[in-house]
């Protein structure tokens, strides 16, 4: 059986709302709660209770990564993922609970810490590298293995600051990727670079993991996590609420943000356009699945609806479907009619689409609702949702199909011999 | 569906880093093997993660094992200062050099200064080189005060991101003023050469010149001293970061960089003892131009500086906890 890598107790991690973990502010801040307290307390006998003001980023988390283990972290924005790591990578204490670890850490929350802007390449290997954790000796042993990899050898001697955001992400993790600990920590860093980094990153991770390393991975990319994991966290307001495989721990996850946005959409405000009618709700729903919003499956009917406060004639909705990984997929607009478009004057508008051939991934909805050329109402990412592996007239998808953007329905044909 | 969470799992092993038997003790004598024996110690060592709550002790050790990155760090801010201009290192020397001129012009002649000074020391005293013995201890002094004081703020970028030995980051930030002074004790070892060919202006080269190094280097002892208490404070209160400039301008003058101590009248050179700064200064001018040599005064800035340094440390090591969350 093999050794326990990380170990973590009872972990939590509070934070006073609008000040630091122990009352950051200016000083006149630092006496007037100072005189509060003491008033308090001479008040009622006891120290005052400031759990209104208090945020619990992680709250009573504990479980266990074996060594070689390859573990994903998954969770909302705000799910407490990123103090996890902080803590975990040592940058700030917890508040209660404790972790260990054996062997040197490699934490990666941001790809090229420490880049300095005015040093060419190669000194920022040296500068990244001593950050990382390495040696001048180890980063020295490894130089031509790191450019070689980040592809930028004819750059090395060009200030950084010259490079574009692409290379300088490949520097980045190049440096990274070579600092070879024992316990490796990364967040959401794959989601820069293009996708022939991405699939280089991924495989260089593997690899680390095919050498007994263990991995602790955070991404919003649930294709990714069920990729790489053999086994996934789940996080949700500070608190751990499962524990699994990839595909049951996204399913949960999926769970847990379905109808999310569906709620929201009616108090954004950070929408455009003339405003007489405006979308109260949205949902995206694959057919049979109502109660799961949010998660689609491969090859099954979609359905989109889009409610709106108001009904007013010449009403058009136009959406568009961005991936996370690929960008801008398709726009879909009622604009253009079709025989089969049905009108009524009901508030709302649904779209349906037969067979969702989007490959696994995330994506989001861009909407908006025009009346005649002028734009009524915009939301940015109105809706997210995930697509997970499904089956189009019983042919499976292949995990490796992954890597586009949408696979078609199609037949395969052998022709008879002799034709 | 989904697995409960394991209740608390089983603590840390017994044997911390110390018993997992690395043959670093054995190893270390021979250099070639230095970073196979480190990297080995490094990947069984045992990392615990838990609360810390008032004073602690300062972590040497790790300190130690960081310092590639305090090297790195201290080149990185030497090469960075220069970039794209066109004297480059030439600029290191531009400012004393202005100072000195407008200090003689305005203090050693307009004020009468120069005169008094004489006086006190019973002989005639070059002003320039008078002023130029205590500006490139100030100089050094002051610029060590203003990195390792703000050193935390320009790297938040880093203490957000990655764990770091804090520590390092004060201590780097002695690279750049050591690098300008060397250019400017260049200047000054010439400038007593000239002063030297004039018999009149009392001023030999000799060895005491060799003191003038060993002076400047200790002056890092005061720098570093508060240099480390006001980045902890900062921390917390960004105030400082208004107060630190008002604060050197003011200790700028109650420290003999302009004049010396024996021209302040008696009620005013006691304060000399509560500048830790002035000792070292005194100290660098009376071993240059061959003056009487206090040990007094360098013996209670020295012990002052030094209480200092040890109160930042600890302080430091205190307030640094805190730092990614609130900067």
């Amino acid at each position: 059986m093999p050794d326990v890598a990380i170990s973590v107790d009872r972990l939590s991690k509070r934070y006073r709302l609008g000040k630091g973990p122990q009352g950051q502010g200016d000083f006149r801040d630092a006496v007037s709660d100072a005189v509060h307290r003491m008033t308090r307390r001479l008040r009622s006998g006891r120290r005052p209770s400031s759990a209104d003001r208090d945020l619990w980023a992680l709250d009573d988390v504990s479980f266990e990564v074996k060594q070689g283990e390859v573990v994903g972290l998954i969770g909302q924005n705000g799910a407490g993922k990123s103090t996890l790591l902080k803590i975990l990578s040592r940058i700030t204490d917890p508040t209660s609970g404790s972790a260990w670890y054996r062997g040197r850490v490699g934490s990666l929350l941001e790809v090229g810490t420490g880049f300095h802007p005015e040093l060419s390449g190669r000194e920022n290997i040296f500068l990244s590298g001593a950050i990382l954790g390495m040696t001048r000796r180890e980063i020295a042993a490894k130089f031509d293995e790191i450019v070689a990899f980040s592809e930028m050898g004819r750059f090395l001697d060009t200030p950084v600051k010259r490079y574009s955001s692409g290379m300088y992400v490949r520097l980045g993790f190049a440096v990274a990727a070579h600092l070879d600990p024992e316990v490796l920590i990364i967040d959401e860093v794959l989601a820069v670079g293009d996708a022939g980094f991405q699939r280089k990153c991924l495989a260089k991770m593997k690899e680390a993991s095919s050498e007994g390393r263990t991995i602790l991975f955070v991404s919003h990319n649930m294709g990714s996590i069920q990729r790489m994991c053999g086994r996934a966290l789940v996080l949700r307001a500070g608190r751990l609420i499962a524990e699994g495989t990839p595909i049951e721990a996204v399913k949960t996850y999926l769970k847990t943000v379905a109808g999310q946005g569906e709620l929201d959409l009616a108090r954004r405000t950070d929408r455009r356009g003339r405003g007489r009618t405006r979308m109260v709700s949205a949902a995206i729903c694959s057919e049979g699945h109502e109660d799961a919003a949010g998660l689609l499956i491969y090859g099954r009917p979609a359905r989109v609806r889009f409610e709106l406060s108001e009904w007013l004639p010449h009403l058009a909705c136009r959406f568009t479907i961005y991936s996370h990984v690929n960008g801008t997929i398709c726009r879909l607009t009622s604009v253009a009619h079709a025989p089969s478009d049905r009108v009524g004057g009901g508030r709302e508008f649904v779209c349906e689409i037969p067979e969702l051939t989007l490959v696994p991934g995330q994506y989001r909805i861009n909407a908006a609702i025009l009346s005649g050329s002028v734009l009524e109402d915009h939301v940015d990412s109105a809706l997210t949702f995930d697509v997970e592996y499904g089956s189009l007239d019983g042919r499976s998808l292949t995990p490796h199909q992954g890597s586009g953007v949408f696979v078609p329905r199609h037949r395969w044909i052998v022709p008879e011999p002799g034709r | 569906m989904e697995t409960l969470i394991p209740s608390a799992p089983a603590g840390p092993p017994r044997d911390p880093a110390q018993t997992a038997g690395t043959p670093r003790s054995r190893a270390s004598g021979r250099r070639a093997r230095r970073g196979h024996s480190e990297r080995a110690e490094a990947a069984s060592r045992l990392t615990q993660i838990r609360p810390r709550r008032g004073w602690q002790a300062v972590d040497l050790a790790e300190l130690w094992r960081a310092r590639d990155l305090l090297w790195i760090f201290t080149v990185r801010d030497v090469k960075v200062r220069y970039k794209q201009t066109f004297f480059g290192f030439a600029w290191a020397l531009v400012v004393p050099v202005a100072q000195v001129l407008v200090f003689t012009v305005f203090f050693g002649n307009a004020l009468g200064v120069g005169d008094r000074i004489n006086r006190a020391a019973g002989r005639e005293l070059p002003y320039p080189l008078f002023a130029l013995t205590g500006q490139i201890v100030w100089n050094f002094f002051k610029m060590t005060l203003d990195g390792s004081s703000n050193s935390l703020i320009t790297n938040a970028a880093i203490i957000r991101k990655i764990y770091i030995p804090r520590l390092v980051l004060p201590l780097s930030a002695l690279g750049k003023p050591a690098v300008d002074t060397a250019m400017v004790f260049l200047l000054m070892a010439g400038l007593v050469g000239w002063y030297a060919a004039d018999p009149a202006s009392g001023v030999e080269p000799s060895w005491r010149l060799l003191l003038s190094p060993v002076l400047l280097a200790g002056c890092a002892i005061p720098a570093l001293g508060v240099g480390l208490i006001v980045a902890a404070i900062t921390v917390n209160y960004r105030d400082l970061q208004h107060v630190l400039p008002v604060f050197t301008q003011l200790l700028f003058f109650v420290t003999p960089v302009i004049y010396s101590v024996e021209i302040l009248p008696e009620h005013l050179a006691w304060l000399m003892h509560f500048n830790p700064a002035a000792g070292f200064v005194q100290a660098h001018r009376a071993a240059v131009m061959g003056l009487p040599f206090d040990v007094w005064a360098l013996a209670s800035s020295l012990a002052l500086s030094s209480a200092l340094l040890l109160f930042g440390l600890f302080y430091f090591a205190r307030a640094e906890r805190q730092v990614a969350d609130v900067t």
